[in-house]
Formats: C-alpha cells, structure tokens, sequence
C-alpha cells in the first residue's frame, strides 16, 4: 500500500512559487525599490500597486520580488559553502587517527552548542553588517550539522561489504570517499541540504529582522517585517505579505526535503 | 427549565450588585478630577536624584521652583515672588512669597530653600555639575535668598526654572517615596505600575482649576486611545503616526511645537561637505515637507536654522533653501561632482523615527546623484563615534531645547567639545562668546538672531524640523498646555459642565 507522497507535491509547489517570484525579480520589477511615494503610503492592493504599499509609499510586490533574491541566493549558497566545509571536515575526522578525530568532532560539539542564530549575530557583529558577511555567518554554523552527517555516515558505511570490496581491488581513501561512499549518502545529504536552506532563509530573515543583514533601503523579507512592525496595529496589512512569502520559502524547503526522503527511501521517515 | 430561569434570575441579581457597585464608586469620585494617562511610573518623586523626564512631569506639580516659564518661555514667578539680578550680573536675589509651607507643615524659609540648594549642589544630586556656578547662598532674613557666583552667566536665572531645581524639604526622609514640596498638590497614593494619585494641597496660596489628578500608567500607546474612547482617561500624549485614530471624534486636540529640534548633521571634516555648495545642494535637494509628511505625519513645524519655533527670538528661514533639485544639480556640478558622490550616514537604531528620516533623505539624495550608504548603529556606538568621536559623514539626530539658546548654540563653537559638526566660523565663535558676558537683553536677542541668519545661510546641516507633541484631551476638557521645559501644570486644567 503506497502512501501518496504530498510532503514532496506540496513542497515543490511552494518553492516552484519562490522560484517563479526570484526569476521574475528579474525579467519584470514593477516599480524600484526604494521609490517612494508619500501620498500613496498605506494602499490597499490596487491596479497600480499589487500588493499596495507600504509606510514610505513603496511597493510591496517589487520589494518582495527583490527580497526573494536575497532569500534565495544568502540561503542556497551559504549551505552550499557550509556543506561543502562539514562534509570535509566529518570525513577527515572519520578517517583520522583517534586523536585528530577527538579534536575535529569536539571542535564541531562545541560549535553545535551554540544557538544558529545567536552565533551567526556573533559573527555579524564581528564581521560587519551586509549581505555578505550575513552568508558567511550562516554558513560558518551550517558547517557542524554537515561535519557530524558526513561523520556518521562514514563510519557506518566503513564495515559495510561495498567498501571492503573497494578497498581490496585498491582503491585510495579519496577515492573510496568521493566515488562509493558519498552516492550512499545521497539521501540524507539532500534531505539535510533542502531543510538546512530552511533554516537558512529563516535565520537571514532573522538576522536582518534585527538589522544585522540586509541595510536599508534594500529590501528583504526581516527587514520588511521589521518596518512593519511599528505599524502592526494600525496597519497590520504590510506586515502580512513578506510574512507569507517567509513561510511558505521556510516551509516549502522544510517539506520538500521530507518529501525527497520518503521518495527516495520509500516510506521510512528519519523521525 | 426552572433551573435555567433560577440561574438567570441570580446571574441577574450579581450583575445588578456589581452595576450599583460602580455606580456607587462614581458618585464618590469628584467631579472634576483630572486623568492622565502615562506611560511608565516616575523614577521616583524626587526631582533632585534623578533625571528622568517621567519624573519632572509628575514633581512639577507637588514641587514649586523659585521661578518658572509660561507656554512662551517667559519667566515667571513661583515659590519667589520677586527676584532681582546685580549690576554686575554676580548676584541673583529671590524674595519668597509670604507664609509658604512645605506640606508637611515645615515652614518654607530663607533658610529652608537654602538647604534645599545644597542637597542640589551636593553629591547625590545628579545635575549637581549645572549648578557649580553658584559659589555662596545668602540668607540675610527668612524671606530673601542671595545666589552668588565669581564668573558671569547669563544662563544663571534660567536655570532656577528647571523642574530638578524645585525646593525640596531636604529635611524630609525618602523624598523618591513620600514627596514633600509647596506646590499646588501633595502625594496621597502611588501604587507601582498602576497610578499615582494627587490631592490638593490646602496650603497652597494661588488658584487650582481641578479638585485633583489622577496619573494612570499605560505602557501602550494603543490602549491609552481605548481608555480615551471610554472615557477612562482625560488627557493623554500620543505621536503623530497615530493621529488618524483620534481625528474627528470630537476630541480637544493640542498640538504644540516642542522645544526641540531635528536635524541632519553634515561633518564639515569631509572633503565634499566641508564645501558650502555641496551643504547647499543637500539642502535644496530634499523637500522637507515630505521627510515630515512621511516619518512624523506631518506633526512638526519645518525649520531652516538651529533654533527650536518656540523660544523668542526664533527666526523663520524654513524657506531658505526651499526644495529645488535642479538647483541642487546645478551646485553639485559647480563643487565638482557632477559625476555622483558617495557619503555613509550612521542612523541611531533605537530612535525608528531618525532612521525613517534618515531612509526618506536618502531616497531624495540619490535622485540628485549622491549615493548613501545606510549604516544603522547602536546608540551607544552613535554617541561615542558620531557625536564625540565625529567619525561620519551624515547623521539624523534630534536635540531638546533648553530655556537658554547659548545651550542650542555652543554647538557650532569651533572649538567647543559639542561641536560635533566640525564646524568653523569665527564670526559665530565670537558672537558666542560676547554673548556669555553681555548683559543686555536686546544685544544679546540680536546676537542669537545673527546666529541663526549664519546657520540658515552655511548650513552645517539639514534643519528638518521642530516636533509637535500632540495631547489629546477628551472634550469638556480645557487649559492643558505645553510648556518649552519637559513639565505639566496640570493646575491649569479644567473640566467644563
């Protein structure tokens, strides 16, 4: 009896929907972010604006347009870059000697330990505010999550009869790595890569929620919030779309995620 | 069935009980006590221990100073009924109104204001360092007090009209607790986080237009205009964004400039901006109307110079410079930069209105090709970077008036610590300077006035605006107003039949 799998569906509907907003950012802006309109401030959805406008008169769709650019690119690519660093590193430590290996994963234990959010503020604070240093941040506590995958996974797969074949035709440490052991961790690779880019779009929101990410007068999802919530009981409208957009990015990558996984592994779901 | 019916009748029964309860409660509440609602407790009710704006409000009412100002920042008599200034300017002598007790019952002598003036000038005061200026206190009968001092300050008298110069019964324990003053109303209860609640004081000479007040503590500024449309409240104080929610209801609206002024600062240590015509260029390039439609909605009055509207001898140049972009093109293009200019402005991240401003003076620069670069910083980082480190380019900031424009003013000595401009120009030094040790009027009115025409002119900043504070009374209430220091008279106040 197979379930049907909607985690997948609805995932990849949701992010098709961020995508299809982040492609258009591009080819069709209807208006520049930071033009204001002063008269015009507070529009309910109209002809012109189609998502109104907010306290300065600008409009609410470009600007959620634009700031998808900002969700998309700061996640995707930090967890690229983090993933890349914590896979190297969980593999060296699995196949160092115990000393080097007790180093590197209590090295990683100890970034762990702090809360994503507060070490990537930490580490905008030291570094700066900006879009960049904002990806570098988030990447720095994506390394851990990806070191300890990596880690397990080798020492799992180490005993299992695949590799021992490998090993004995000759294969090199390297080799044995990149070429038989990374396609079995596929799976919970790219169901840990599409939570972590999540994770990820929620913590640049958060972080220019609190004014460390993106400056104004750019535009992005926390820092839409953020100008929206003086106004949230006056005028809670403008709090409302970058809202939206948030959850349905955080939760479309959450969902598709789970969905590859029980796609790719049938109904087993790592709970 | 017959249940059902028992329950109404006693529910019926409780709520008629709890209906009379009140009914009952509102005939013992005189008629025509006033309510206030604000926002956070005082820090205490002792003016001289603190420096908390929530305070002076409060203690302006139950503590009287020597003198004090009207709504035009005039002096006027207070606790003293007369007072006197020396030939030489050296000399500052208070004659004390007749028969005035503390309300305790302590007599309000010579003497007794003396002590009080020590506790000021003592170690636990906060604004002890205001007050160094004064070198002896005289007491040569019980009613006449005699303030001496070794240097000339014409900002000498000014500074008894201060709320935190009131005259305490510095005899008294726990003034923070249990005030003890010769004002119009004595402290009978104060229940933290709730409301303070003041009754007249018998002893009290002059006439009081209400038979008490109420301060209630509402945190929420969107609860307070609830409270208002129930009438819970009589007055309270709101900003502008929230305006519209109060408008045409029939409420007594009282919007008054404050003392006070807003502005963005050019650093005059940069290369471009140390060039007039690029300070000119700014100015003309935003229209200020619109910074003050956008952030305060439209609640302040447009200024040109370094001078809050309220205080005498303002002078309107709000028009100086009035927007005009091509103009701004043209000056930029002359300064040589036709090609665009990059400045960075630090904006103080707790202060949203600074920072709304701040992103609304950009937009309009970046239409005459200067690009901005939006730093949003801690105010701690502001205060010792910007303002003493005057380490920037651009910043919005705000600064409240005081009685005394030299206050305003010292800002643009060159060589004065607060001269976070970097802005030098010896005829302005000079005048500040002849300013401190003249002691006629009329000189020194047009010392300050030929101040402000230089500033209007080189314009070491953009000067947005004079806030309006906007109080909201309910409509039979009359005679609040607002004064240029940070107090409430709420012996002013009145409820009409």
């Amino acid at each position: 009896m197979k379930k049907r799998n909607y985690s997948l569906y609805v995932g990849l509907f949701l992010i098709s929907i961020i995508v299809l907003l982040f492609v258009l950012s591009f080819i069709y802006l209807p208006y520049s972010v930071d033009e204001m309109d002063i008269k015009n401030r507070f529009a309910p959805p109209n002809g012109e604006h189609l998502l109104g406008t907010d306290h300065f008169g600008r409009d609410i769709f470009s600007r959620i347009l634009v700031s998808t650019r900002s969700a998309l690119l700061v996640s995707v690519s930090s967890v690229l870059i983090g993933a890349t660093f914590g896979l190297i590193l969980g593999a060296i430590a699995a196949l160092s000697p115990i000393a080097i290996e007790t180093i590197i994963m209590r090295f990683v234990d100890a970034l762990m330990a702090f809360p994503g959010i507060l070490s990537a503020m930490m580490l905008s604070a030291v570094l700066g505010k900006g879009v960049i240093n904002a990806s570098i941040a988030i990447s720095f506590f994506m390394v851990p999550v990806f070191a300890r995958l990596s880690y397990s996974m080798i020492l799992e797969n180490r005993k299992k009869g695949y590799v021992k074949a490998a090993r004995s035709y000759g294969a090199s440490t390297v080799r044995l790595v990149v070429f038989h052991m990374l396609p079995d961790m596929f799976t919970r690779l790219i169901t840990q890569l599409s939570a972590s880019i999540g994770t990820a779009i929620l913590t640049e929101s958060s972080l220019s929620f609190l004014g460390l990410g993106i400056q104004p007068p750019g535009a992005s999802l926390g820092l839409m919030l953020s100008e929206a919530k003086g106004y949230v009981l006056t005028k809670p409208y403008q709090a409302l779309c970058p809202g939206i957009v948030l959850s349905i990015a955080v939760l479309g990558f959450c969902m598709l995620g789970d969905g590859i996984n029980s796609y790719l592994q049938g109904d087993i779901s790592y709970e | 069935m017959k249940k059902i019916i028992t329950l109404l009748l006693v529910l019926s029964l409780a709520f008629s009980l709890f209906a009379g309860g009140s009914a009952e409660k509102n005939e013992t509440v005189k008629k025509d006590i006033i309510t206030m609602a604000i926002p956070v407790d005082p820090d205490g009710l002792d003016p001289q221990l603190t420096a908390s704006a929530s305070t002076f409000q409060i203690s302006s009412n139950i503590y009287e100073t020597l003198i004090t100002v009207d709504d035009k920042g005039e002096i006027i008599p207070a606790l003293a009924s007369s007072w006197s200034v020396s030939e030489d300017g050296l000399a500052i002598t208070f004659v004390l109104r007749d028969g005035a007790v503390f309300s305790n019952g302590n007599p309000c002598d010579s003497l007794a204001v003396k002590a009080s003036f020590d506790r000021l000038t003592s170690d636990i005061s906060v604004r002890r360092a205001d007050y160094s200026f004064i070198t002896s206190i005289e007491t040569p009968n019980a009613n006449t007090i005699v303030f001496k001092m070794d240097k000339l300050n014409v900002a000498a008298l000014s500074s008894f009209a201060y709320p935190w110069a009131a005259v305490v019964d510095a005899s008294a324990e726990n003034l923070r607790n249990k005030p003890v003053g010769t004002g119009p109303y004595v402290l009978t209860s104060w229940t933290a986080q709730q409301d303070l609640v003041l009754d007249l004081n018998k002893d009290y000479p002059y006439e009081v237009k209400n038979e008490g007040v109420r301060f209630v503590i509402m945190p929420d500024l969107t609860a307070e205009i609830t409270a208002l449309n129930a009438k819970e409240v009589d007055l309270i104080l709101i900003t502008g964004d929230l305006a519209s929610a109060v408008e045409n209801k029939g409420y007594n609206i009282i919007s008054v400039a404050g003392n006070g002024l807003q502005l963005m600062a050019m650093n005059s240590s940069n290369k471009a901006l140390s060039d007039i015509r690029v300070r000119q260029a700014i100015n003309y390039a935003v229209n200020k109307d619109e910074v003050i439609e956008a952030v305060w909605w439209g609640y302040g009055k447009k200024i040109g110079s370094h001078f809050p509207v309220v205080l005498k001898d303002y002078v309107d140049y709000s028009e100086n410079y009035s927007y005009n972009p091509e103009k701004a093109k043209e000056l930029l293009a002359e300064a040589g930069y036709a090609n665009g200019l990059t400045l960075r402005m630090d904006l103080p991240k707790n202060y949203q209105e600074y920072v709304n401003a701040g992103i609304v003076i950009a937009q309009s620069l970046k239409k005459v090709g200067i690009t901005v670069d939006i730093n949003i910083v801690e105010w701690a980082y502001w205060l010792s970077e910007v303002y003493v480190g005057r380490n920037y380019d651009l910043t919005v900031v705000g600064h409240t008036g005081r009685l005394d424009p030299y206050a305003l003013l010292v800002k643009y000595l060159s060589y004065g610590n607060e001269n976070y401009f970097n802005y030098a120009n010896s005829e302005v030094d000079a005048l500040l300077e002849k300013y401190q040790s003249e002691l006629k009027d009329s000189k020194r009115s047009e010392y300050v006035k030929r101040i402000q025409e230089i500033l209007a002119n080189e314009v070491p900043a953009l000067y947005i605006q004079d806030p309006i504070q906007i109080f909201v009374a309910q409509s039979d209430i009359f005679g609040f107003k607002a004064y240029p220091i940070n107090i409430y008279q709420m012996k002013e106040v009145y409820r009409t039949k």
